[in-house]
């Protein structure tokens, strides 16, 4: 642990940054934008006109950046984030430990009470279908944009997937 | 009650099977489905399976309890109690508040209702009632034994029973492992764990 002489802090937190889980995604996606696009974090803040020290920020989900700033970033890396608003459906996991947190008696009516409304569950299943299908295409982007971008790293001659930085 | 009438509507009250079986003082472990629901677990389930005591003074208050609820077999056979129970594996009555399962000796488990009850605890579901609900820990192991049994018959109906029961299975552990991490939490000891089976 080192100790600023200014300040007498701990520099504890510099060393293990606290990682928000609100920043996590944002900063794995901005990271693996940057690497399949090939760029070191220097080259996406001279191509973005970022400073690289924000950058490494974002990534480490020290801070999020704003929605506006992370779709910037990733067009600098050549990629974009479709947003289009889809049905909520929360997890298997979500659900289950939702359903821990809930006496006996309430996880029981609750099962009754979906039992008593089909059509709801009904509505719900076309949601998730609709979902699966939003996800389906995403993949399906992503394996086109994964396939143009190898195409365009052989033209110019480079590998994939090299760690810039 | 709105979930009452609504699962009336339905053709099951659940509640109500069981304050028929607990107004003749009947002793059981509940399990299958319903238990896994009052565990946690995120499923539909239309029927009541519980594991009934074998002594001569519960099935009598077994008969009873089965008179009070008006239930039937479904197979339309007469019902002769003490005969099934020693017979038949699972015993489907049909009642008019839903199906009734009766299983003396349920998949995974030695002597039944002897060995599921050191592990299962008396849970609130409400309207009164605190039926001994079987554990996570048993619940998946039954249902992993079911799945065992069930591999080794053909057609469509036992193979999708098969895929219920390895699901089953699977979300049970994923509960046990979040009560564990739980425990943890709390900061409570090895007893619980140990009866579940897993070695923090």
């Amino acid at each position: 642990m080192q100790i600023s002489i200014a300040t007498g802090q701990s520099h504890a937190r510099l060393e293990s940054p606290a990682v928000r889980e609100d920043t996590v995604r944002s900063a794995a996606i901005l990271r693996e934008a940057r690497l399949r696009a090939g760029f070191s974090q220097d080259e996406l803040a001279r191509v973005s006109g970022k400073d690289r020290t924000v950058i490494a920020r974002y990534e480490q989900g020290i801070v999020a950046p704003s929605l506006d700033t992370l779709v910037q970033l990733l067009r600098a890396c050549g990629f974009d984030l479709p947003l289009e608003l889809v049905p909520y459906d929360p997890g298997p996991d979500e659900t289950r430990s939702a359903l821990q947190m809930l006496p006996p008696v309430v996880r029981l009516d609750r099962m009754l009470e979906r039992r008593v409304a089909p059509e709801e569950d009904r509505v719900l299943e076309e949601q998730r279908e609709r979902l699966r299908e939003a996800r389906r295409a995403e993949e399906e982007r992503a394996r086109r944009r994964e396939e143009m971008l190898r195409r365009l790293d052989e033209e110019r001659g480079r590998p994939r997937g090299k760690e810039g930085d | 009650m709105a979930v009452q009438s609504g699962a009336e509507r339905n053709g099951f009250d659940p509640r109500g099977i069981l304050a028929g079986l607990a107004r003749n003082d009947v002793s059981f472990v509940l399990i299958g489905g319903l238990a896994r629901v009052i565990r946690g677990t995120n499923e539909l389930t239309d029927g009541v399976d519980v594991c009934p005591s074998l002594t001569d003074f519960n099935r009598e208050r077994l008969g009873e309890a089965l008179d009070d609820l008006e239930a039937q077999r479904v197979d339309r056979r007469r019902l002769v109690l003490e005969e099934a129970l020693g017979s038949e594996r699972v015993i489907r009555l049909r009642t008019p508040l839903g199906e009734l399962k009766l299983v003396p000796e349920p998949a995974g488990t030695r002597r039944g209702y002897n060995d599921l009850r050191r592990a299962a605890t008396l849970e609130h579901i409400g309207d009164g009632l605190r039926p001994e609900v079987a554990s996570v820990a048993d619940l998946a192991r039954m249902s992993a034994a079911l799945a065992h049994e069930l591999a080794n018959e053909r057609g469509r109906e036992a193979e999708r029973a098969r895929e219920r029961a390895i699901e089953s299975s699977r979300e049970l552990r994923r509960i046990m492992e979040l009560e564990l991490g739980l425990q943890r939490t709390l900061g409570l000891g090895r007893g619980m764990s140990r009866d579940m089976g897993i070695d923090i």
